[in-house]
């Protein structure tokens, strides 16, 4: 049977306390019945001495008949002691006195005091000794010694005392059997967390406790599971972050290698070709900076690298900023851009650069997916929030792909050729820079119609009054 | 928990109690007709608040439950 470490000390700690509990009460139970027994002793003893002495001092002739018959019935011994000291049977033989007759009881029985005492022989046999002086008239004349066994008493005593111990015994080994039980069910599953952590340490992070209670330790339990489910979240996002950064920083890096070369190796057959694969290349070697870009804010959001410079923004005067700069991609597509801001739209509380920033990404998306139609910008007031939106007639996005649109590198379009470009980190610095300034996104989208992303600032009030845009 | 633990364990426990029996029973009384009385005195006397405590759990678990 192993001892674990948690059982030995629970184990420790109730054994010593019942030990502690056992004895302090076994004492006490002892000396209850000693003290009850003694005292019902001491009664008996005077009682019967008192008897005695009365009967002793009436002076009857047949006193002394009277009080031996008495004291074999009570099981006593009674002994005279005349006005010499000497101590005589009832019948008044001499004897050499007995062990409990002491110079000071006698001298003091003998000038009229009663003496009580315990005494006991060689053999440890205990006695009660009552001493009781025999008055005639004022003048003390001789003394009864009234002895009575304790014999009997000391027997019950010892009966008792062993009936405890083995009662303090049973109780014992109740308790040690109780607390092997109760320390092994507790540390089980303590152990079994410990396994479990220990396996997490060695990178196996898919082991999950069975947690059956719902007490502390089953809490711990969860706790753990939890912990561990993050960890694999972790490792595999982190796994496909890896792929995914290695794949994307590939594709650019092989065209410009391969365009390279081809030019490096004067392989082109016309001006026109060579302008087309030099082209090809600068867009390439952009879309690559704009990866690189966007990698280096994303690591540093989620570092909490970035500070944010808040102040009070006009959100019409950004959305007319970012509109104007993507203006030549939507002409480029041939597409309709649009603005709809409303009047009365309070101020809100972020960051100049970062707002420019999450529109461009917006508008730049809904250019690049719309093919036909329009882009619509909307900034209205809803209640108690500014409502930015950012709407397109582009190619959608499905129900079952709209939960993972802002994850990293997540591409509604799994086409390898990146036919639409991007870095596939935009929405997801859209997401982390609007949470940052204490906003929410949200999205709806119906594939062949169109998307609408969704920005809610909730109102901040100013100091003093909430300044309103005219 | 491995069947040795419970084994050792119970034999300390069936050990624990019929010592106890044994004092409660011992003191003038020795006989198989009063150990069983006390036994079963012993038992009720455990049963009673058990089967208590059981009953409370129960009307507090499908109180829980309900609401």
């Amino acid at each position: 049977m192993s001892i674990n470490r948690i059982g030995l000390k629970l184990g420790a700690a109730v054994i010593v306390l019942m030990i502690v509990i056992l004895v302090s009460s076994g004492f006490a139970v002892n000396r209850l019945f000693t003290n009850f027994y003694d005292a019902q002793m001491r009664d008996n003893t005077q009682g019967i001495a008192d008897h005695f002495t009365t009967m002793a001092e009436s002076g009857d002739p047949s006193v002394q008949t009277m009080i031996r018959n008495f004291a074999e019935f009570s099981d006593v011994k009674v002994f005279w002691l005349n006005a010499d000291g000497q101590i005589l049977t009832l019948s008044g033989a001499k004897l050499t006195n007995p062990s409990f007759v002491r110079v000071r009881d006698t001298q003091r029985l003998l000038s009229g005091h009663p003496v009580e005492f315990m005494s006991s022989d060689a053999s440890g046999n205990r006695f009660y000794v009552v001493g009781k002086p025999i008055k005639a008239g004022s003048s003390t004349r001789s003394a009864l010694y009234i002895v009575s066994s304790m014999k009997k008493i000391d027997n019950s005593l010892l009966r008792l005392r062993n009936l405890l111990m083995l009662s303090g015994l049973g109780a014992f080994l109740l308790a040690l059997g109780m607390i092997l039980i109760m320390s092994k069910l507790l540390s089980r599953p303590l152990l079994q967390m410990q396994k479990m952590t220990e396996k997490m340490a060695n990178g196996n992070w898919d082991a999950r406790l069975r947690v059956g209670s719902r007490d502390e330790i089953g809490m711990l339990g969860h706790s753990i599971n939890d912990l561990a489910a993050s960890l694999q979240r972790y490792r595999d996002t982190r796994r496909a972050f890896f792929s995914n950064i290695s794949h994307e920083l590939r594709t650019p890096v092989t065209y410009l290698q391969g365009y390279a070369k081809v030019l490096a190796d004067g392989l082109v057959e016309s001006d026109k070709e060579e302008k087309q694969y030099i082209s090809i290349i600068y867009q390439e070697s952009v879309r690559l900076e704009h990866l690189i870009n966007d990698l280096f804010d994303l690591s540093k959001m989620e570092e909490g690298q970035i500070k944010l410079t808040l102040e009070w923004l006009d959100l019409k005067e950004i959305i007319k900023t970012a509109v104007r700069k993507v203006k030549l991609k939507a002409e480029k597509k041939r597409l309709s851009l649009q603005m709809d801001l409303h009047d009365r739209v309070p101020d809100i509380r972020g960051d100049r650069r970062r707002m420019e920033q999450v529109l461009l990404n917006l508008l730049e998306n809904a250019i690049r997916y719309t093919e036909k139609g329009s882009v619509l910008v909307r900034l209205v007031r809803h209640e108690e929030a500014t409502v930015l939106s950012v709407s397109d007639t582009g190619i959608g996005i499905s129900k079952e792909e709209l939960p993972y649109i802002f994850e990293r590198f997540y591409r509604v379009e799994k086409s390898r050729a990146r036919k639409y470009g991007g870095t596939g980190l935009g929405l997801s610095i859209v997401k982390k820079y609007v949470e940052m300034q204490g906003g929410t996104v949200q999205v709806d989208s119906e594939p062949g119609t169109g998307t609408t992303f969704t920005l809610i600032f909730p109102q901040e009030k100013k100091l003093g009054k909430d300044r309103i845009n005219p | 928990m491995k069947k040795i633990d419970w084994v050792f364990s119970l034999i300390l426990i069936i050990m624990g109690l019929t010592c106890l029996f044994f004092a409660a029973n011992a003191f003038g009384h020795e006989s198989f007709l009063s150990f069983g009385r006390i036994f079963f005195q012993v038992c009720m006397w455990v049963t009673c608040p058990v089967i208590l405590l059981v009953i409370l759990y129960l009307w507090f678990h499908y109180k829980n439950k309900n609401e």
